[in-house]
């Protein structure tokens, strides 16, 4: 029987690791031994470690040598690279918005077992954490699918959905572009909805000026909360779905017809006595403070519209000028 | 720029090292062998490019093989099998026309 030579079966065997071909496996094995065994024989008139060690140091390194028997195959083929990337954004936006539901419940949901099996989410550190754990998921689920269709001799188009592109978002031959839209944004406009509607269920209230979780001192009268705190939620829930609009269209009309909105809310607010909703407070007056505020809150939000409004018109004419 | 050269070498050697290979193949020989006998024409191959091209030729049924024991280790032995000898008749004519075009150009680029 020959005799063994520790490096050159630790070499083979490496090769052996990476050699990803369905057969003949053990043919490539022994015809890559016996060529390096002949040819450390022939340049240093015996075999032993040393020359074998300086051998498989040309030879290239396992998994160099294991990717040219390849033949092309792929785990994933290449072409797939995007649709891996999309297809993870998209089922990850789904699927995270159905854990912060959850989350807001305070349910389990099983939607569709064993896909999406939704433990029951009970405080925000828990939130958080599933967000790496859903996009991991995710991401090995459709790495998983483009896996089989990428084996499946029968070649498949696969659908390319068109909205949530750049193309979409970002037109050329602007004086002026919208901020473009991101999924990490979305994601944190999710979670903002998600916290402020647990915050109000749990305390019927969003403001407060304790930070004592067992006695938190609301800031407004019952009915001012709950008033002030819908108005807050129906805000944030604005602020979610312009931005989810942005993915299919994104231009300053969607910026001038939110900031509408929230003129339009600040207007009730401010014709809202704005005396009788606060409860005692010790350091100064609220009453006051609030129209500060308010009226601040006007003037910004009235100048960003004047600047969207004059940036839509600026890109329109401009259009014009070079069509 | 010497990157650049090494891939468009690459390129260059992928055919015409099946073209050599099918022409070597008249005679029965195992890898080592060949990359000597290459060695001797003065062309270089890795062996660990040649394999995987015999390997290749032999799954498309150019070349077949056939396992040797020669002293106390097993060789692998190849030859040209039928289907190769048609190929590599077809492989030299379009290796002689491509030739013929790069001297016809070559010369036009000398004349001015």
């Amino acid at each position: 029987m020959a005799k063994k030579f520790e490096k050159l079966e630790n070499y083979i065997e490496e090769i052996d690791h990476y050699l990803a071909v369905d057969k003949d496996v053990e043919d490539i094995l022994t015809e890559i031994r016996d060529h390096i065994l002949e040819k450390t024989e022939q340049e240093n008139g015996k075999i032993d470690e040393e020359g074998i060690g300086n051998i498989i140091a040309n030879y290239g390194s396992p998994k160099a040598v294991a990717e040219k028997y390849l033949d092309g195959t792929h785990i994933i083929a290449p072409s797939y690279r995007k649709h891996l990337f999309r297809y993870t954004k998209i089922l990850f936006i789904i699927h995270f918005s159905i854990i912060c539901l959850a989350y807001v419940f305070k349910t389990g949901l099983y939607m569709f077992p064993p896909l999406f099996s939704i433990p029951r989410v009970d405080n925000f550190f828990e939130l958080l954490s599933q967000f790496p754990m859903t996009l991991i998921y995710d991401f090995g689920l459709i790495a998983l699918l483009l896996f089989l269709i990428s084996q499946m001799k029968n070649k498949i188009n696969l659908p390319w959905p068109k909205f949530f592109t750049k193309s979409v978002w970002r037109k050329k031959n602007q004086l002026f572009t919208p901020v473009k839209p991101t999924w990490y944004g979305l994601s944190f406009w999710i979670l903002c909805l998600t916290v402020v509607i647990s915050v109000f269920v749990h305390f019927d209230t969003l403001f407060f000026y304790s930070l004592n979780v067992d006695n938190p001192k609301p800031l407004f009268t019952p009915m001012a909360s709950t008033f002030y705190s819908l108005i807050i939620i129906a805000s944030v829930g604005i602020e979610l779905i312009c931005y989810l609009v942005r993915f299919f269209s994104n231009t300053f009309w969607v910026d001038v017809i939110k900031n509408a909105i929230f003129l339009a809310i600040l207007w009730v607010i401010i014709n809202f006595p704005l005396n009788s909703i606060f409860n005692d407070f010790p350091y100064f007056d609220l009453g006051t403070a609030a129209s500060w505020v308010l009226s601040v809150l006007v003037i910004i939000y009235s100048l960003e519209t004047f600047s969207f409004i004059y940036k839509l018109i600026r890109n329109r004419l401009h259009n014009i000028k070079n069509n | 720029m010497a990157e650049v050269m090494g891939k468009i070498e690459t390129e260059m050697n992928r055919g015409f090292l099946q073209i050599l290979v099918l022409m070597a193949l008249e005679n029965s020989m195992y890898g080592y062998l060949m990359i000597k006998h290459f060695n001797t024409l003065g062309y270089h191959v890795e062996e660990s490019t040649l394999y995987p091209l015999l390997r290749r030729l032999e799954k498309n049924g150019l070349i077949q093989s056939q396992w040797s024991v020669e002293g106390d280790r097993p060789k692998k032995f190849y030859l040209i099998s039928k289907e190769g000898e048609k190929m590599r008749t077809k492989l030299l004519s379009i290796w002689h026309r491509q030739n013929d075009i790069l001297m016809k150009i070559n010369k036009e680029i000398i004349d001015g």
